[in-house]
């Protein structure tokens, strides 16, 4: 293979690699991957560059927002990967629910981010808010949605459902912002 | 063709992210001829990544994102959310969240506004600088330990912290901040003396692509930053004023003592009970004293108010039991055991809280937390990796309310005798964040950047680590 295909080859294992594991260290990875270290250093540093891998809060490689923004493409959603990863934990924060962005498809509901409330039993309440897609012909709907283990008041559940709405509205505008172009 | 070739991982990201823009199929020919590649090379990378199930080779003629894309996005967000479990503290109970209180989200459009962040991104580990306006409270010093505990948590991706304190002087704290810059300082974490004073040093940062976190207080619209990590103080201000109104039962006479004038903090939660205590006709307010967040000056002004009032104030509203432990001490003092101590307001303090409950003075509070220090760690963290942040960010706190002295609108998230520590220094600040076992004066810490692990709170101004 060529030097240029080489790059190409180690580039894409370690994405791949990274998809399907943990977070690791480079040389765990050059290891694992049986690839020179200078190499793969080489190719993590213009990754890390680029964003699509990022040091965890323990110092490891793991997938960066570029990475992420590669699923959240799969659907269109590309332009509210960022939005969604800073804004997930305050709707969370603020409502003291489980917070999801998921899309539903056909086959079901995949969730692209998920930040947890306090495990508490079963679950009691939902509250849903359907991100409005522009040009979303054939796309599957995206959902912003908050899911509690506590009992909820009126007074509350009116609380979320504003707490929802700010941000979903916020996610939405991402969305307007971004037109779809030809490259 | 124009434009400069690309080869080997460079073209592979060219090409992933010309994917990631368009979010939909594209054909092969004109991928190729918008990143000015030949054919040849982009057909050999489609062929790679196709075989790794990171791209999807499967309609003629086009090449799209692969089923690897999805588990790359979902293995991103299980090591977000794992960080994100080991951030967040449990607490002892679920929020009550009082129905008087608006969700934060919704009140600030701060709040929903996130950041992009990449142009900040470097690779770790980082040097932090840490330019805070006073050390001469309680409160401060547990901003302090809170800081410095994150730079401890995250040692894996901290190289050094460096703090500084001000002494509530703007000169000095802008000198500090050029000072952090000469030292290395690759991102800032502010609490602001005052914010005209500091406006040009942080704009001076910004320039050097130094990124700058806001804390606890500072004026977001005047000063370069990045994201601002608060507390609401609108709401602790109106939320205790309502309580003091609901338990006088809308009648009576108050004294307001809100704490440092200078400080924005206080300003705003004096606002904040301004507009709410509007709504009772019937409650005169006889006094507003300003007592600098201190307990000597709220037991001097106190006492002073009580030689002109007497027995005529039914209420006393603290923006935080810093100053309120010297009221409900000169309340003590006059009474003599005579008479009961009237409702308070202002926690944050363990001595507050110790003092409401041994005399059963109706107490209710809004702590301050100082846990915004570790949460701005955090925050910068993830700045400097090129995350997106929130441009605001209020960290949740509790409502304490003496037993039985809850009100229609102010529920209380704990009772004030399960939220006192009694095994614990009088000056321990409650909503530290640093865990149960936490005693500010045993406090150690070891981190690069401080010597004999002693905590920076312990160092005078100015003063070198």
């Amino acid at each position: 293979m060529s030097a240029e295909g080489s790059g190409v080859a180690v580039l894409a294992r370690i994405l791949a690699t990274l998809a399907d594991g943990e977070p690791s260290t480079g040389a765990a990875l050059a290891r694992r991957l049986g690839t020179a270290r200078s190499t793969t250093f080489d190719v993590l540093r213009r990754l890390e560059q680029a964003g699509f891998v990022e040091r965890d809060a323990r110092g490891l490689i793991a997938p960066g927002p570029a990475g992420a923004r590669l699923g959240f493409a799969l659907f269109g959603l590309a332009a509210i990967e960022a939005a969604a990863e800073a804004l997930l934990p305050v709707l969370r924060d603020d409502t003291e629910a489980t917070a999801e962005l998921l899309v539903r498809t056909a086959e079901g509901e995949i969730v692209l981010v998920q930040r947890q409330a306090a495990p508490g039993g079963a679950e009691r309440g939902t509250a849903e808010a359907v991100l409005a897609m522009p040009l979303a012909a054939g796309r599957p709907d995206a959902i912003l949605r908050l899911r509690t283990c506590r009992p909820v008041s009126a007074s509350e559940r009116d609380r979320m459902n504003r707490s929802l709405a700010a941000v979903a509205g916020a996610l939405a505008r991402c969305l307007e912002s971004t037109l779809p172009r030809d490259p | 063709m124009t434009g400069p070739s690309r080869r080997g991982a460079d073209l592979a990201i060219a090409l992933l992210e010309c994917l990631a823009e368009a979010g939909r199929p594209l054909r092969l020919s004109r991928v190729a001829a918008s990143l000015n590649l030949s054919r040849a090379s982009l057909y050999r990378a489609v062929a790679i990544f196709a075989g790794c199930g990171l791209l999807d080779r499967s309609r003629r003629g086009f090449v799209a994102l692969g089923p690897v894309a999805l588990k790359l996005a979902q293995a991103r967000d299980e090591m977000l959310r794992l960080e994100d479990a080991a951030r967040v503290m449990p607490r002892p109970k679920p929020l009550q969240r009082t129905p008087a209180t608006v969700g934060n989200l919704a009140c600030h459009p701060a709040s929903v506004a996130a950041v992009a962040c990449s142009v900040f991104r470097r690779a770790p580990k980082f040097r932090i600088g840490f330019a805070n306006a006073t050390i001469d409270s309680p409160w401060r010093t547990a901003l302090v330990h809170s800081v410095e505990f994150g730079a401890v948590k995250y040692r894996d991706l901290v190289s050094a912290l460096d703090v500084r304190h001000a002494d509530q002087c703007a000169a000095r704290q802008a000198a500090d901040i050029l000072g952090l810059l000469a030292a290395g300082a690759e991102g800032l974490i502010v609490s602001a003396v005052a914010s005209d004073p500091l406006a040009e040093v942080l704009l001076e940062a910004e320039r050097r692509g130094i990124p700058t976190v806001l804390v606890d207080r500072g004026q977001p619209e005047r000063l370069p930053h990045v994201s601002f990590v608060t507390c609401n103080d609108d709401v602790i201000g109106a939320t205790m004023a309502l309580w003091l109104g609901e338990i006088l039962e809308g009648r009576g006479r108050i004294v307001l003592l809100p704490g440092l004038a200078q400080a924005e903090p206080a300003q705003r939660r004096l606002i904040g009970a301004r507009s709410v205590l509007g709504g009772f006709p019937g409650l005169a307010v006889l006094a507003v004293e300003w007592t600098d967040w201190s307990g000597v000056k709220g037991y001097r002004v106190t006492r002073d108010l009580l030689h002109r009032f007497g027995d005529a104030i039914d209420g006393v509203w603290c923006d935080s039991g810093l100053q309120a432990v010297g009221s409900l001490r000169a309340f003590l003092a006059a009474k003599g055991g005579r008479r009961a101590v009237p409702p308070h307001t202002g926690g944050d303090l363990n001595l507050a809280y110790k003092l409401a409950v041994r005399h059963g003075v109706p107490l209710a509070a809004v702590d301050y937390p100082p846990a915004m220090g570790l949460r701005a760690v955090e925050v910068l963290l993830d700045i400097l990796r090129g995350r997106s942040v929130p441009r605001r960010i209020d960290v949740a706190t509790e409502i304490v309310v003496t037993r039985h002295h809850s009100t229609p609108s102010v529920k209380p998230d704990l009772w004030a005798d399960e939220h006192v520590r009694w095994d614990l220094p009088d000056d321990l600040i409650l909503a530290s964040g640093l865990g149960i076992s936490y005693d500010p004066r045993s406090f150690r810490v070891r981190y690069p950047g401080n010597r004999y692990n002693q905590s920076a709170a312990a160092r005078p101004p100015g003063a070198s680590a």
